[in-house]
């Protein structure tokens, strides 16, 4: 399910035509073995998949950059089988999304890694309900977020996806998405004071 | 001073998708990606239909026709890809096949006992998602994270299995 073939999204639309075309003739070099080419597009896009496996597994670092170059380690062995049916930073930032569920689905049931209860335990309290709102305080308490509550969260209010997507990559119903959204959101709130 | 008034839903959701920015790893993984891909299993550039499950599959059935376990291309640290050659079975291949016989030993003996039937689904999930990493390592024979996936897969899934001597 996870390694499924990758629609498109808003971002197909978004993505200038000029950055697009260059995309497309680097994957194009690319996935007849240029590395060199590989490599411009690991350049060019490394910091936007590196930004959505960090949100997603909820921090940046060592565990963060393994998946990024797990993400881009597939996505060399897909290269020849890519159809520009979508932009290729859309393509690549499925595989970012994919790459980072399948890992978050791998370390479910290991202690504290989808254990509500500890996860709330180390959410930052209402104390910091002044700041909280600033961009880093916001970001921690995503990243403390239960697994599947975050992933839903950060998928829908920070990449834009729509529930429909979200359920079938998470494998979920689309009442569970909108489900774990509303839970995700209110638990949000809560811990960050409901106030700005 | 220090008034404070609710957040509204709206602002939230707009607070929120700021947080989607791009972020610098701290450190340059190219090179480790580059070492990676040079020790793939070399792609072809033919045509398929769904592209990653068929590009694994593609893979796995050329190594077969062959008769090669794996094709590595040398490493890459200046270079493009360069001719496969034979290889062995990998460590972290070998790693991944031992634990699969381990594993399946002990669910031989777990699985003798009924397990309630609304744990079926959560079974089913893991027993799938240990076939996708075991497909994924057969194309990545190399991967380490793919392991250690696979093992806690199979950890979590033999897990289940025990706690079902007691439901």
């Amino acid at each position: 399910m996870l390694l499924q073939a990758m629609p498109l999204t808003p971002d197909a639309i978004d993505a200038p035509s000029a950055e697009a075309s260059e995309d497309a003739a680097l994957v194009r070099r690319a996935a007849a073995a240029d590395i060199a080419a590989f490599e411009q597009l690991y350049r060019r896009h490394h910091a936007r998949m590196h930004g959505v496996i960090a949100r997603l597994v909820g921090q940046a670092g060592a565990r963060a950059e393994d998946l990024v170059q797990e993400a881009f380690v597939r996505a060399w062995q897909a290269l020849p089988a890519f159809r520009f049916e979508s932009a290729v930073s859309t393509w690549l930032h499925r595989l970012a999304v994919n790459t980072a569920l399948m890992e978050l689905r791998s370390r479910r049931g290991r202690p504290g890694m989808d254990d509500d209860a500890d996860a709330l335990d180390s959410l930052p309290t209402a104390d910091t309900a002044g700041n909280a709102m600033l961009g880093r305080d916001l970001e921690r308490a995503v990243a403390t977020l239960p697994p599947r509550a975050r992933a839903v969260l950060v998928l829908h209010d920070v990449e834009g996806w729509k529930h429909e997507e979200i359920a079938a990559e998470l494998g979920m119903a689309v009442g569970s998405s909108k489900a774990q959204l509303h839970r995700a959101r209110h638990l949000l709130r809560e811990r960050i004071g409901g106030w700005a | 001073m220090n008034e404070r008034t609710p957040i509204g839903e709206a602002e939230l959701r707009l607070a929120l998708r700021g947080l989607r920015r791009d972020i610098e790893p701290a450190r340059d993984l190219w090179p480790d990606i580059a070492a990676r891909i040079g020790a793939l299993p070399r792609q072809g550039a033919s045509r398929r239909r769904h592209p990653w499950l068929l590009s694994l599959a593609t893979a796995a059935s050329l190594a077969a026709a062959l008769g090669l376990a794996w094709q590595l291309r040398a490493p890459p640290a200046t270079a493009p890809a360069m001719p496969a050659v034979a290889s062995a079975p990998s460590l972290v291949e070998r790693e991944a096949d031992s634990l699969t016989v381990q594993y399946q030993a002990a669910l031989r003996e777990l699985d003798a006992h009924p397990v309630p039937a609304n744990w079926q689904p959560g079974i089913e999930a893991l027993d799938r998602s240990a076939a996708e990493i075991r497909e994924a390592l057969r194309a990545q024979p190399d991967s380490r994270l793919l392991l250690e996936r696979l093992r806690a897969t199979y950890t979590r899934r033999l897990a289940l299995a025990r706690r079902a001597l007691y439901a």
